[in-house]
């Protein structure tokens, strides 16, 4: 159901490449790009809930590590220095989307809809207002926990935050969803009565 | 809709959903960026150990004992009577020096043998400095020939506990958080002076800066203000960080970061008619007493031609 992350073997084939785009070899860091381009944008869309502003930010992030990639010490963790790098990107993406929000009225996300034993139609685009409501930095967790299914100590190293934090992330941004998921729910029941 | 299991489940089946791949044009938009982005050098090797806590206060300790034995003068303030274009003594604790050279019968790059120097600086296209060094230093060069900074060859290097180093630059903006310094959202721009900059950095809040002191360095006049990276350390582990973006303290924009936990930048701030020019000496309450007796006289023994 997620995008389990294998970075051993991934790891050892991406170091090669480090290395020599440490050494200024944009061919190399190009490849290096394509093929860790396409799982950024999906974490990126899943946190900012946007596909343009999640491609701005993948595409500033790959710029980012292609100017201090010669700071990376080891180049077998390339991909999980990467995702640090584009979650913060995810961060800044979201603050300026913000800033424009208060101006302008953004027109809502088309969700996409899969067929899933688990989520009605409804309740997908519940969840899709729920989510949005949290802060960028809960999504985040959520999605590096529920989407790469990383373990709650992987996704503080990898989000450069203490574990602790990290649950109480998780456990503040289940809580807000629950709550957004029941005030929808009432309002929905509300609305079908003044309806009858 | 209430059950913890089944709100994760719903949240991994919500989450599943979604692009998954990044469009070819995106691929080719950054492969063209990177066309005219120059990937950051990096200022000496990240030795940061893992330090107990009471590591830098110890450290601390050995600082003012360090201080207090050889009466550390460096970038002494300026006479208040003093010409502001004078240049500096020659430091007595150099070996005698060969004699100058010009920059094209001894380029200024790599480890530099004993000597004096002159290279061109990376705040226009016309400043100098000519400098003296012992042996066993090394240049950081970008592009060639542009002086950027020195640090010793020595195992200490610029990075903690006792490394040391000196850089020059302008700067132009101040990040709003040092730590957390992804994005542009908090930079503080900095006006063009030489004032503008020790204001900006006496107005800042994320860190404590000294009070200006009024400096003379390689002739010109200005002020220095002393600023610290936190006691603490500030990357992860494994080539993760878990503190601060990227493993790295940045005070400003540019290439350069604190090399390590408890790094003081002696940040001197010159009007070089009219040009700002910044030069920051980096050491660390471990850095030896040879090694700093030795930068400071490389310092006092500069002279800048605008």
């Amino acid at each position: 159901m997620g995008a389990t992350e294998d970075l051993g073997s991934e790891g050892r084939v991406h170091a090669a490449l480090v290395i020599q785009a440490k050494q200024g070899d944009r061919e190399a860091f190009d490849a290096l790009a394509r093929l860790t381009g396409d799982r950024c944008m999906a974490i990126a869309f899943r946190i900012l809930r946007d596909f343009d502003h999640a491609d701005d930010a993948v595409q500033s992030a790959l710029l980012t590590a292609w100017r201090e990639i010669r700071a990376l010490r080891d180049p077998e963790l390339f991909e999980p220095w990467l995702h640090r790098i584009l979650t913060h990107a995810c961060y800044a993406e979201a603050r300026r989307r913000r800033r424009w929000s208060e101006q302008i009225r953004l027109l809502p996300v088309e969700p996409v809809h899969g067929s899933d034993e688990y989520l009605t139609v409804e309740h997908r685009d519940q969840l899709e207002r729920a989510f949005k409501r949290l802060t960028v930095e809960q999504r985040a967790v959520l999605v590096f926990h529920h989407y790469l299914e990383l373990p709650l100590p992987e996704v503080a190293e990898r989000l450069g935050i203490p574990l602790g934090t990290v649950k109480s992330r998780i456990h503040h941004a289940k809580q807000a969803l629950r709550a957004g998921l029941e005030a929808d729910a009432r309002t929905s029941a509300d609305s079908q009565e003044r309806t009858a | 809709m209430n059950a913890p299991h089944d709100l994760d489940r719903q949240l991994s089946a919500f989450l599943a959903d979604g692009p998954t791949e990044l469009p070819d044009p995106s691929f080719d938009a950054v492969r063209d960026r990177m066309e005219t982005t120059r990937q950051r050098v990096v200022l000496g090797p990240w030795r940061v150990p893992d330090m107990s806590k009471f590591v830098p206060y110890a450290l601390g300790a050995a600082a003012v004992v360090v201080a207090l034995a050889v009466g550390i003068q460096f970038l002494r303030p300026a006479e208040p009577s003093g010409p502001a274009a004078v240049p500096s003594a020659q430091p007595s604790a150099l070996p005698s020096p060969t004699p100058a050279a010009s920059p094209s019968s001894r380029p200024i790059q790599g480890t530099l043998q004993a000597g004096r120097y002159t290279a061109a600086l990376p705040v226009d296209d016309t400043m100098t400095v000519a400098f003296t060094v012992p042996g066993g230093w090394e240049t950081y060069t970008d592009p060639p020939g542009v002086l950027r900074g020195l640090s010793p060859v020595a195992e200490s290097g610029t990075a903690g506990p006792g490394g040391i180093a000196f850089q020059f630059r302008d700067v132009t903006t101040l990040k709003g958080d040092p730590c957390h310094w992804s994005g542009t959202d908090d930079d503080i721009p900095v006006g063009p002076t030489a004032d503008d900059l020790v204001q900006a950095l006496q107005d800042q809040t994320a860190y404590e800066a000294s009070d200006p002191v009024d400096v003379v360095v390689g002739g010109y006049a200005g002020q220095r203000v002393d600023i610290v990276s936190p006691s603490e350390p500030f990357k992860g582990q494994n080539g993760i960080a878990s503190g601060c973006d990227e493993d790295a303290w940045r005070f400003w924009d540019g290439e350069i970061y604190a090399q390590g936990p408890a790094n003081r930048w002696q940040t001197n701030i010159l009007d070089v008619d009219g040009t700002r020019l910044v030069i920051v000496v980096q050491d660390f309450p471990g850095t030896s007493a040879e090694d700093r007796a030795e930068l400071d006289a490389i310092v006092e023994s500069m002279v800048i031609e605008p």
